[in-house]
């Protein structure tokens, strides 16, 4: 009996056997794949079953949890990808492994099949096999959440969407790997260029992300990290950066999850599926100039194994740059320039060599291909002279105003903080809200602070950390569609009437404040159990829990609309600060500085009869106690860099009216922060304490400084003896 | 029919093969005889079609074998470093092949490992050197390929099994006209087996030719002459290889047939005289010395 009489069946088995025993590794991942899907849902939902159980929660409460249970494992927040990177790295390495054999070439080449044919059966092999692994569990997994009454239509929209992108990335990894295989000869060297190929895009985005911030001044960390080309990034960037919304309110519920979180995961796939062609064309490419006789070398293609050295020579060298800035950042000075280069060429010469004897596994290459090497200690001087010499002008250019759509100032404090089990939810951002059409008053406002930030970053570095001025990150959205970060300071003062135009308008206003944009915060302050509004000045705190969030927030915006203008604003400080708090399913939280001529807020408070005064008077203040911190200095004419650190501070206490009615005239509060203000009006040399006759007393007091020029003669006398 | 014309191929800097031409004919055991190195395993790859030549032509049956599955389909490659899939058994590997070669014969396969004592349902990987040796000819045999190519696969074999696999290489010869081509390092290892040897040295076929016909054209004559003068006379105008003397005795290797050689030797007077067999190395050492090599040195251990 021949093999030609073979039934379908038999040959299906021996198919079979053949993927049993040419893919083994599915057998070990099917497994984990079992137990991450099928395991993880049974318990997450169970969890959240006795969680409910233990803290009463409601039927729909304890709905809303099971579904975020369920999507944590199968849904957009999973973590499962981790295994799909595992399975496809497994089965590349796997299926392509006997090109590392002589022997085993012999037993697949020598077989009746084309090269072409054999790749193909190893790609079906893989996907189908993958395939099944990932979507039996899956399926099974689903199953049992609908029967534990865990699954709405989200959860199974989500499922298959990131089944869809499991695949996705499979391809992706599995090109890459494949690619890798084909490339070399060896398994370990096999294993180092995949994870050099997937690691190579994100090395190169954060070396010029840090040497972006270490040698230009006007770089700012809100600048997006974006890599390109890397399905690892794609994944893990997107997982740590979103909690894809999931954790707000009923969200996961509603219509829109889905289309909402398509739009999230869109940029990173389409980079993925990018990836995978990109890999799966140099592979099929590769497979055609491979040669069987590869098997055993490291990486025979010189072109590649020079492109490759050069690579990972050049980044080595940048990392040993930064290595070199990390260890000394803290005391840099210009000097220290020289050191970095050295340990970089140094570095780049070490790697050269090392990767000759890794590519040989013989020592007897540590000095052998030096062009390669020589080329990549070009290009790292090439990178570090860009770099130092700023010749991309990155702190000199200023778009001109004309082919910038509209600008944004970005402020990284936030007005509300909201979680849901645990997890930080809101993420208000100016850019999302600010659009400053005034480009003309912006770009000079944006060159003097350029300009002032890099005297800043020199003050810095020769230890001077005085403040020259407001700083800020600004963004320029450009006519041509990209966006400019900078991080400028713009000096006090000078430039204060094109501040006025800008800080003041309404754009600026309703892109800034949250208020603007708080609906959530409304809907959640309507169905809220626990929710209080506190009044806090420096000196007293009274709360109210009979109150209404909107009526507060409308009063708010009303007095940001006609009392928040630059030009006041900068020579005050907040007077108090008005903290708004809901606790139960939900925790959020939300502070507003209140300034004098906040007269809405302060009415409203005053109705809520929580609003005792702004500044404490001579009355009700038992004692000031001013702090001397350099007595028989006067930091106002002396540089405090010329003051030994020694100095032992003197201290005066005061408790008649009139010396605290004086100290207070001259004081300001440092209980709030104000960020347009000018802190170096302050005299910093003066700490004053004060104690109400109040509560306030038992906790030590609050605390304010002395105004430039307004410190009174007699503490000056009193705490200079 | 295999021909290899003119076929080239360099490792990096090593030249592996160097303008080889060779000629295979159907039904005939082929032997590949040659140091390590010398490319008897790089012209069985050639000629399975895993590696391919930089130069030259290679044809089974007059069609180009590289990546050409109607081809293949008529070659079994055993390769040095026998591969079985991980933790096959014979039985499966068996399955394999049927999947792959439409002509294969698994009841044949059966009752050969039967015959050879091999238990089919057992791990290859259990098995001994020589045993999955055994394995791989067996498969090789009921492929039932025209051709079976056989690298070093005999080397390490014990007499027993050598001769039942050379039984068994004959009745596939007979029945469906087997060509199996055999490479080895060691020439006493092909002597019993092969019709035809080509002897490979540094890339290059020093020779290549019919081992019967080699025989039938050279033999070794041990005798004694009358005298100095029946000497001259009995060896004028013979093609003598290699001549030996110990005190009167002449050992003596002449190209050329039997009969012709006897006429010669009856021009003269002898004291003694006897036409020997000549062994294959024998054969093979007189015809290298000729053209310069001495391949004792690389082929005979």
């Amino acid at each position: 009996m021949t093999s030609a009489n073979l039934s379908l069946v038999n040959r299906i088995k021996m198919h079979r056997t053949y993927v049993g025993r040419t893919l083994w590794i599915s057998l070990v991942l099917l497994p984990f794949f079992a137990v991450y899907f099928i395991l993880g849902v049974i318990m997450m939902v169970s969890r959240a079953i006795n969680y409910a159980a233990i803290y009463n929660q409601s039927a729909q409460e304890l709905y809303h949890e099971k579904l975020l249970a369920v999507h944590r494992i199968v849904g957009f927040s999973q973590i499962g990808f981790i295994l799909v990177i595992i399975s496809a790295i497994l089965f590349a390495l796997q299926g392509f492994s006997y090109v590392f054999n002589m022997g085993q070439m012999d037993f697949f080449l020598s077989q009746p099949t084309t090269r072409a044919q054999r790749i193909r059966k190893n790609y079906i092999n893989a996907f189908t096999t993958f395939f099944a692994i990932y979507f039996l569990p899956l399926l099974i997994s689903l199953v049992i959440a609908a029967v534990m009454g865990a699954v709405n239509s989200n959860i199974i929209a989500a499922a298959l969407l990131e089944t869809m992108r499991a695949v996705i990335l499979f391809a992706a990894i599995y090109n890459v790997s494949v690619l890798s295989v084909l490339l070399t000869g060896s398994l370990p060297i096999a294993i180092l260029l995949t994870a050099t190929f997937l690691a190579v895009p994100v090395v190169i985005s954060g070396e010029i992300e840090l040497y972006k911030s270490i040698f230009f001044a006007t770089y700012s960390y809100a600048e997006p990290f974006n890599v390109y080309l890397s399905p690892l990034f794609d994944r893990f960037g997107l997982f740590f950066k979103e909690g894809f919304g999931a954790y707000s309110g009923n969200y996961i519920a509603s219509k829109s999850f889905i289309a909402d979180n398509l739009k999230l995961i869109i940029p990173g796939e389409a980079d993925t599926c990018l990836v995978a062609i990109i890999a799966f064309c140099l592979a099929l490419i590769v497979s055609k100039l491979r040669k069987a006789e590869w098997a055993g070398k490291s990486i025979p293609l010189r072109p590649v194994r020079w492109c490759i050295k050069i690579t990972v020579c050049v980044l080595s060298g940048l990392a040993g740059g930064l290595v070199v800035y990390a260890l000394y950042s803290a005391v840099w000075n210009s000097r220290l320039y020289f050191m970095m280069v050295a340990v970089m060429v140094l570095v780049t010469i070490f790697v050269g060599c090392m990767a000759e004897v890794i590519f040989e596994s013989s020592i007897k290459r540590f000095f052998k291909g030096f062009p390669q090497t020589v080329m990549a200690l070009a290009i790292v001087v090439l990178v570090f002279i860009i770099y130092r010499g700023d010749l991309l002008g990155f702190d000199s250019f200023v778009p001109a105003p004309e082919k910038i759509s509209s600008c944004a100032i970005l402020n990284s404090e936030k007005t509300f903080q909201r979680y849901n089990s645990g997890y930080l939810v809101n993420d208000f951002s100016a850019k999302d809200y600010m659009h400053l059409t005034d480009t003309q008053s912006f770009v000079e406002i944006a060159k003097v602070g350029m300009k002032t930030q890099k005297e800043r970053r020199k003050s810095e570095q020769m230890g001077n950390y005085d403040s020259l001025g407001y700083n800020m990150t600004i963004l320029y959205r450009l006519k041509s569609g990209g966006e400019m970060y900078r991080s400028v300071t713009v000096p006090y003062d000078i430039v204060d009437d094109r501040l006025e135009k800008i800080i003041s308008s309404d754009e600026y206003k309703e892109g800034s404040f949250e208020c603007f944009h708080d609906d959530d915060m409304r809907e959640l302050d309507k169905r809220a159990q626990n929710r209080i509004l506190r009044y806090t000045t420096p000196v007293s705190v009274s709360e109210t829990r009979d109150f209404s969030y909107a009526e507060f927030s409308d009063a708010y915006r009303e007095d940001i609309k006609e009392a928040f203008d630059f030009s006041r604003i900068k020579n005050l400080m907040p007077i108090g600060s008005v903290e708004f708090e809901v606790s139960g399913s939900e925790y959020a939280y939300a502070g507003f500085d209140i300034y004098e001529g906040y007269e809405n807020s302060i009415a409203l408070l005053d109705k809520y009869g929580i609003y005792y005064g702004d500044v404490p008077g001579p009355d009700n203040i038992a004692q000031i106690r001013v702090t001397n911190y350099y007595p028989g200095y006067d930091l106002e004419e002396t540089d405090q860099s010329e003051i030994p650190e020694t100095v032992d501070s003197q201290s005066a206490t005061y408790y008649d009216s009139k010396s605290v009615r004086e100290i207070l005239d001259g004081a300001v509060s440092t209980s709030f922060y104000n960020q347009w203000y000018n802190y170096n009006n302050n005299n910093s040399q003066y700490g004053i304490q004060i104690t109400s006759k109040n509560n306030m007393g038992e906790y030590g007091g609050s605390y304010y400084t002395f105004i430039k020029g307004k410190v009174p003669q007699f503490v000056i006398e009193d705490t200079n003896k | 029919m295999i021909e290899l014309i003119d076929l080239s191929k360099k490792f990096d800097e090593v030249q592996a093969l160097s303008k080889v031409s060779l000629g295979i004919a159907d039904g005939e055991v082929f032997g590949m005889v040659g140091t390590n190195g010398a490319g008897k395993s790089t012209i069985l790859r050639i000629i399975s079609g895993v590696i391919r030549p930089d130069e030259g032509i290679v044809c089974v049956d007059k069609r180009p074998v590289y990546d050409n599955p109607d081809v293949k389909r008529d070659i079994f490659y055993i390769s040095d470093e026998q591969y079985f899939l991980p933790g096959s058994t014979p039985e499966e590997m068996a399955d394999y092949y049927g999947s792959i070669y439409p002509s294969f014969d698994k009841l044949s396969f059966h009752k050969l490992c039967e015959g050879f004592g091999l238990d089919r349902k057992r791990r290859i990987n259990t098995f001994s050197k020589g045993m999955k040796k055994q394995v791989s000819i067996l498969l090789g045999l009921s492929a039932n390929t025209k051709y079976l190519l056989l690298d070093e696969t005999f080397d390490g074999l014990d007499p027993v099994v050598r001769q039942s696999v050379k039984s068994l290489f004959a009745a596939h010869m007979a029945d469906r006209g087997l060509t199996p081509v055999i490479a080895s390092h060691n020439l006493r290892e092909l002597e019993d087996i092969c019709d035809h040897v080509g002897l490979l040295h540094k890339g290059g076929v020093i020779l290549s030719q019919d081992i019967e016909d080699m025989k039938m054209g050279m033999q070794k004559v041990q005798c004694v002459f009358a005298s100095d003068a029946d000497e001259e006379k009995i060896l004028k105008g013979l093609d003598v290889l290699v001549h030996e003397k110990r005190g009167r005795l002449h050992t003596i290797t002449i190209r050329g047939e039997r009969e012709d050689i006897e006429a010669a030797f009856k021009r003269g007077e002898t004291v003694f005289f006897e036409v020997l067999s000549l062994s294959l190395e024998e054969i093979f050492i007189s015809e290298t010395e000729v053209v310069g090599y001495d391949i004792r040195k690389f082929v005979l251990g």
